[in-house]
């Protein structure tokens, strides 16, 4: 991605529906998914966004908004610019994990398996 | 609330009391009596508590982060951060070697004939496979390895205490009061039986939980860790003698022969391989997941970021860790000289606890504006004394070995000045890829 492209990161709703798509048709992710089934709570520290994408049967079975209860919950939270620079590939989430600058409320192997979509996703 | 609170004491403590702390703790009778020691324990284990208020703030301005990395990234820069995470390791990885040569020691104890490289193998192994295989156990079970490990501690330690034991075969006369340098190194070795409790801070559930329950925790398995280790040491004292203990790599076997004959020396043998597993398998996924993170950013070499599609887990850092903790144990083993990684361990990590207190003081001024949902309490001046103290701790540890001269410092100077040269190595490494990368960016 050219640094011009990064400047331009489209809202944060619609990088998570980029997001979604991708990983629901990539076939790497899905066998990283299998046996895994968190609700992903994303919620933008800023302007106070939520959604949420539930992952089931080796996909993204429900995206939405607002803060549905599950016993296996993810909290990624963080700017919504940050948010959409994570969700689009812009930007590597383990570097704005170190920074600060994104937060995820997980156990080792959710923050790593959540890690590795992003890096199976976009090399990164 | 209560059983979240619990949870990370629970966390706080198991990741503290490994099985080398008996050892550590035995081996400052060899300077002092029962008393100094228990006032060592409890000097360090307030020195912690301030340190865990620091910690507790850090946590707080950055919840779920790696820890070190983080908070010394943002308050001194990404060299000295690298630095002192690969120190950090260093001290990770000799922990292992020391832990392995304890439980290795107290396990031949219980099964004379089995080889020492076979016992310390089959564990290694064990933890290693367990880990690559993600299996992780569920929490409760967690929380109850830890509460029997303390409680197990704790009962020892005071049975020793009330049950008329035998009186020593040698009378021990009272040793002369300490200098203040003895004490001071004792203080500083006695460290080493808190080190680990700051590991709760990436555990937190919600950043709800980082405004009171993780500095909470802290505070309480490092009050707890105290009670416990001053029991066991007064009962140490109780029913051994200095000869039973200076130099003993398992006095926890010792005693428990001594209270309880054999199903004693056997019941002390299952709380040491408690003790290690609680710790010791904890630091290795914890080490792991930093040499994870430094892969990712790309620090260290891609092949250290391999991940198991399946199960989620790092599993070439784990094995690299493990192997690298194995070798040392190995080493540790033959050369015989866990006290003098013991020593160096707890050198750099009061080094650590103490550029932990100065990164939340530095933080103070350069992000005054930062929400701070905890923020330590302790006066600005006592912290500045704190963090010189764990300074001067820092060089009086690895003095304080008898007969080794200067080699502990040698060693912690050669880990030091090592670390510093890895840091700048992978800052001029990743700096030279950034420019690489904007280069490929900015062609057209």
């Amino acid at each position: 991605m050219r640094i011009e492209d990064r400047l331009v990161t489209p809202p944060l709703a619609e990088c998570l529906s980029e997001f979604v798509h991708s990983v629901n048709t990539h076939p790497s992710v899905a066998k990283l998914l299998k046996g895994w089934e968190p609700l992903l709570a994303i919620e933008a520290t800023d302007d106070g966004e939520r959604f949420h994408l539930r992952v089931r049967n080796c996909r993204v079975a429900d995206a939405g908004t607002g803060d549905p209860d599950a016993a296996h919950a993810i909290l990624i939270r963080g700017e919504n610019a940050v948010l959409a620079e994570v969700f689009s590939g812009a930007l590597n989430p383990a570097q704005a994990y170190l920074e600060g600058r994104l937060e995820v409320f997980g156990s080792d192997r959710d923050q790593i398996k959540l890690d590795a979509i992003s890096l199976v996703l976009w090399g990164m | 609330m209560r059983s979240e609170l619990s949870g990370y004491v629970a966390a706080s403590a198991g990741m503290a009391l490994a099985a080398s702390c008996y050892t550590m703790l035995a081996s400052m009778f060899g300077a002092l009596d029962v008393k100094w020691i228990v006032l060592a324990v409890i000097m360090a284990g307030t020195l912690c508590g301030v340190v865990s208020a620091s910690i507790g703030e850090l946590a707080a301005m950055f919840p779920s982060a790696p820890g070190i990395r983080t908070y010394l990234r943002a308050a001194f820069g990404n060299h000295f951060s690298l630095a002192m995470l690969f120190l950090y390791l260093a001290m990770v990885a000799m922990m292992a070697g020391v832990e392995g040569t304890v439980v290795t020691t107290v396990l031949a104890n219980v099964m004379p004939g089995a080889p020492r490289v076979a016992i310390v193998l089959s564990l290694f192994l064990l933890v290693i496979a367990t880990n690559t295989l993600g299996l992780e156990p569920p929490r409760a079970l967690q929380l109850a390895m830890t509460v029997l490990l303390v409680a197990g501690t704790l009962f020892v330690g005071a049975s020793a205490l009330w049950v008329d034991g035998s009186p020593p075969v040698h009378h021990d006369a009272a040793m002369a009061s300490p200098t203040l340098f003895d004490l001071a190194a004792a203080v500083g070795i006695a460290i080493f039986l808190f080190i680990g409790f700051e590991w709760v801070t990436p555990l937190g559930r919600s950043p709800a939980a980082y405004q009171r329950l993780i500095p909470l925790s802290m505070l309480i398995a490092i009050a707890a860790l105290i009670v416990v280790y001053s029991i066991f040491a007064a009962g140490l004292d109780h029913q051994l003698d200095r000869t039973q203990l200076g130099g003993n790599p398992m006095p926890q076997i010792t005693l428990g022969a001594a209270l309880y004959g054999e199903p004693g020396r056997y019941g002390l043998a299952a709380v040491s391989l408690l003790a290690m597993l609680t710790s010791f398998n904890v630091g290795l996924m914890g080490a792991s997941r930093l040499i994870y993170g430094l892969a990712r950013e790309g620090v260290l070499p891609a092949w250290t970021a391999r991940i198991s599609l399946r199960t989620g887990v790092p599993i070439n850092a784990i094995v690299a860790v493990g192997g690298v903790a194995f070798a040392l144990a190995l080493l540790v083993i033959h050369t015989g000289v866990y006290r003098l990684a013991g020593v160096t361990v707890a050198a750099i990590e009061c080094v650590v606890y103490g550029a932990l207190i100065l990164a939340a003081l530095r933080l103070r001024r350069t992000r005054a504006a930062a929400t701070r949902p905890f923020r330590n309490p302790i006066p600005i001046a006592a912290q500045w004394l704190i963090a010189a103290t764990f300074l001067v701790l820092a060089a009086c540890a690895p003095l304080s070995l008898d007969g080794a001269g200067y080699w502990p410092l040698a060693l912690f100077g050669a880990l030091a000045g090592g670390a510093a040269l890895l840091a700048r190595l992978a800052v001029n490494r990743t700096s030279r890829r950034t420019l690489f990368a904007t280069k490929q960016g900015a062609t057209p």
